[in-house]
This record gives C-alpha cells, sequence and structure tokens, in this order.
C-alpha cells in the first residue's frame, strides 16, 4: 500500500498540487473573514458557523475582491496539471480551460437573462447546483475580475513552468 | 505484470481525481461566486424562483404584466392594501416605485455634507454622519474620499428614511466619484441585499449618473412582497429622468419585468411618464410590455386618476384587446 501510493506521487506533480491547494485554502480564508456569510452559499449552508466575517478584521481589504477571482483560476490550473505531471503543451490547455470557465461564469454575470435561460429547472432540486440562478442573477460583472483572472492563468503557468518535471523518455 | 496493473489502476485514479476536481472547481464558482468586484456574492434572503421565460401577453395577463412593471411587482390588493402607496408628511405620493426608491436613494446621497468629507492630506479617512429624510426618519453614513481619484465608497443605513412616498429602512454599501473641483457627487451606486421601502425587500442595485442631463438611472433588484412572499425582478433597467419645477419625467428606456408566474416582457415607454411632486399617479405617459411572439400590451395614461391598458395578442402590430379603462387604484 505504502509502496503503490509511493509510487502513484511519482505519476504526479505533488509540489504543484500543494501550492494549488494552498491558495485554495487562502481564498477559502477570504470568504470566510471579508465577505458577509449571507452572502456566500458555502458559509450560510455549512451546518456550523464557520464566518469569521465581523469577528476578525477584513483581512485582504480592496484586494479581497477580485482576489478570489486570482486564486481560483491559479489553484485549479496548479492542481490540475499536477495531477497529469503534463508538460507545457498540457498546461496550456488546462490553462484555457479553466480561464475559459471562469471568463464564462463571470460574463454570465453581464448578460444574466441569457444564463438564467441556460440553466435547467432541475438544478433548483441539486444541492450546490440550486444556487446556480442565484449566482448569476446576483453576482455583479466586473472588469477587474476578468484581469484577475487572466492574471491568475499567466501566473500559474509560470508558477507551472518553474515546478515542472520533466518526464523521463 | 504487476507492475503495468498498478500503472493502470494509478491512471484510473488520476482521472477520477482530476474529474473530481473539475466538479469541485465548477462547485467552488457557483456557491462562492468565485470572486467578483462586489463579490460575485450571492443573497440567499430573497431568490428569484419565478418563471424565466418570455412570457406571452393574453388577455388574462396583460393588465398584472403592464401594471406590475409600473409598480414593480405590487400590483391589486397588495399594491394598496400594503402601504406600498402612501400620502406622506410633505404631500409626495407614490405609485411608481421603481421611481420614487430611486428618488429616495439619490436625494439621500444629496444630502450628504460633501465638506465633511476628509480631503487631502488625509486620503483614506473616513467620514461619517446623519441626515433627516424630509418626511421622516433617517440617514447615516461612513464614507471613505480619495481625494486624488475622486473615488468614494462607504455605507449608507436608512432608519425608516421617509421621501417621495416610500420609507426604506437597511443598510446599503456606496461607491462613486465625487467632482474634486466642484465638491459634487458625479456618480453613486448602491448595493444592497436587505432593504425595505415599508411593503417588500430589495435586493439588488441602484447606480446614478448625475453627469449626462437627463440623469440616468440603473436599476437591478429583486422585490420580495411581504404580504405575499412573491419575488418580482425589476432587471437592467435604465431610466431617465427629468426634474421639473413640481414634476419629474421618467423615460424608461430598457429593462425587463419578471413577474413569476407569466415569467419576463421587456419594457420600453414610448412616451415617457409625467408624475407630479403630488399626484398619487402619473399624469401622462406610456408604457408598453412586449412578450414572446412580439405579443404587447399597452398601459396609457388617461390622467391621475385613470389609466387605459389594450394589448396585440397576436403580436401583429395591431392592438385588438381593449383598450379597458382603470382606476390607477383598482389595478
Amino acid at each position: 500500500m505504502k509502496e503503490s501510493l509511493k509510487s502513484f506521487a511519482g505519476i504526479i506533480n505533488l509540489r504543484q498540487i500543494l501550492i494549488g491547494l494552498s491558495f485554495l485554502l487562502l481564498g477559502t480564508l477570504i470568504y470566510l473573514t471579508d465577505r458577509p456569510p449571507n452572502q456566500i452559499y458555502f458559509v450560510y449552508k455549512s451546518v456550523a458557523n464557520i464566518s469569521l466575517h465581523n469577528t476578525l478584521p477584513n483581512l485582504f481589504g480592496f484586494f479581497g475582491n477580485s482576489l478570489p477571482s486570482f486564486i481560483h483560476v491559479f489553484s485549479f490550473i496548479l492542481i490540475s496539471a499536477g495531477l497529469l505531471r503534463c508538460q507545457k503543451r498540457g498546461c496550456i490547455l488546462i490553462c484555457a480551460f479553466w480561464f475559459l470557465t471562469d471568463f464564462i461564469f463571470e460574463f454570465g454575470q453581464k448578460y444574466k437573462v441569457l444564463s438564467l435561460t441556460m440553466v435547467p429547472d432541475w438544478f433548483s432540486r441539486i444541492p450546490f447546483l440550486e444556487n446556480t440562478k442565484n449566482y448569476f442573477l446576483s453576482g455583479t460583472f466586473d472588469f477587474i475580475d476578468l484581469a484577475a483572472i487572466a492574471l491568475g492563468t499567466i501566473s500559474a503557468y509560470f508558477v507551472f513552468c518553474a515546478t515542472m518535471k520533466r518526464r523521463e523518455s | 505484470m504487476k507492475s503495468k496493473r498498478a500503472d493502470g489502476i494509478h491512471r484510473v485514479l488520476q482521472y477520477v481525481l482530476l474529474s473530481c476536481v473539475i466538479i469541485f472547481g465548477f462547485v467552488s464558482i457557483i456557491g462562492s461566486g468565485g470572486g467578483g468586484g462586489d463579490g460575485g456574492g450571492t443573497q440567499p434572503q430573497i431568490t428569484y424562483t419565478g418563471l424565466t421565460t418570455q412570457a406571452q401577453v393574453t388577455d388574462t395577463n396583460s393588465v398584472v404584466l403592464s401594471s406590475g412593471a409600473v409598480g414593480a411587482g405590487l400590483t391589486g390588493s397588495s399594491f394598496s392594501g400594503t402601504g406600498a402607496i402612501e400620502k406622506t408628511g410633505d404631500g409626495h405620493i407614490d405609485s411608481f416605485r421603481t421611481l420614487r426608491i430611486a428618488q429616495a436613494l439619490k436625494d439621500a446621497a444629496l444630502q450628504v455634507d460633501l465638506s465633511s468629507i476628509p480631503g487631502p492630506p488625509f486620503v483614506g479617512a473616513t467620514s461619517s454622519g446623519t441626515d433627516f429624510g424630509p418626511c421622516g426618519g433617517s440617514v447615516s453614513y461612513t464614507l471613505q474620499y480619495n481625494d486624488a481619484t475622486g473615488v468614494f465608497s462607504g455605507t449608507f443605513t436608512f432608519n425608516s428614511y421617509c421621501d417621495t412616498g416610500v420609507t426604506i429602512s437597511g443598510r446599503t454599501t456606496v461607491s462613486g466619484t465625487i467632482n474634486t473641483g466642484t465638491s459634487t457627487i458625479e456618480d453613486i451606486r448602491f448595493d444592497f441585499t436587505n432593504l425595505s421601502d415599508g411593503s417588500s425587500t430589495l435586493d439588488g442595485y441602484l447606480d446614478i449618473d448625475f453627469i449626462v442631463s437627463p440623469i440616468r438611472i440603473g436599476f437591478d433588484a429583486l422585490f420580495k412582497d411581504g404580504a405575499t412572499s412573491k419575488v418580482y425582478w425589476v432587471s437592467n433597467f435604465e431610466m431617465f429622468i427629468t426634474i421639473g419645477g413640481s414634476y419629474v419625467d421618467v423615460n424608461l428606456s430598457s429593462g425587463a419585468y419578471y413577474d413569476p408566474d407569466y415569467g419576463y416582457v421587456t419594457i420600453t415607454t414610448p412616451t415617457p411618464f409625467r408624475v407630479y411632486d403630488s399626484d398619487f399617479w402619473p399624469s401622462s405617459g406610456v408604457i408598453v410590455v412586449t412578450g414572446t411572439g412580439n405579443t404587447k400590451a399597452r398601459l396609457t395614461t388617461i390622467d391621475n386618476t385613470q389609466c387605459r391598458i389594450d394589448a396585440d395578442l397576436d403580436g401583429n402590430g395591431t392592438y385588438e384587446w381593449g383598450p379597458n379603462t382603470y382606476n390607477w387604484a383598482d389595478l
């Protein structure tokens, strides 16, 4: 078992995954400290009161507004790339995938009517997905978020390049 | 052989984990808002769960949709029975909720004594104060101002603030720009998640651009009727208001009104509404709501007590249903 785990660790890039997870934790902290709990589905749906809003000061100030957009795309690129232990070309595909995903969701907040018509009604009966309409309806499109997503993608690519392992031929 | 099998298992595990990561990535966007200048955050208090498809205007819903677009959802008994329209101490009376709420927020913003906001060299310092509504209540504000850029942000907390026929309670965050030369507000945006106008709760935003003439107001909000718990949605309303001596002209240039039972209709005012300060209802103006298949309902003001509604039910451009005359108060 131990050996199996060890060999599995050999086919992934653990360092990239850990960096991604660390940033994901940082993103979670922003939502817990800097955002009112009644605005975050994860927080107000949780059984325990996990919000630190108004318990701790706003830790991230102005940056807390768009930092989650940066962190989301940055983290998920690194985690995905680390899991696949891909090379540069693969990483570019992963970057494109997460960039487009975040970009489309952000733009969905600008074109609310169109977005809402594309959300199936049965989503409202599925946990997590039930918040989809609310996400588009209540969220606000912001160009700074788009810039943060682009910056997060580029940063993730550079971190990937710095931490990638070349495959043995 | 054993190694090959292990490799296969690892590969499967790799893709299973990747699938989980992708699913979690999507869910985390939806569940947390994925960021956002104001937060792509979400509002649990009010959710629009009604129909989001475009309504077809029919003989049974033409009155509800056209008058609902004016009253932001409150029509019929709930409109007059819950205190949405109330004569107030200063004689202002309201039926045009989208306009009156905008007016109240605008007036509150203009009441702020900008000279009290710290200027240079106190960039980032806060200023706070309290002003009183024209017909009662108060609004407390806390603002931060950057004298270099003119950008300000802060909060307004309304405590039964009464103005132009509405009484507002609740907290809004504000942001905008001050002209540093003239010390006047150029634009302001109110974001609110739990603002009450006495009969309903509002979640959404309203922004006002004072630079253009007439004044431009953007409004996007959910209205939860306190009496019926129904949620109506005023979506992407853009209106231009011209303030006369004793009246306001309102031109709704675009927007959609969502009725939970019928879906949405788009809105235009071919003839702007004119609402006198002392009147209960508009004295002139026309609003047209358009549904699927180009079906339409048209509400034409006769005077400040009556209006006329007719409808084009087949979308051929002819209003074959009606016109029927209604007392504003009976809608």
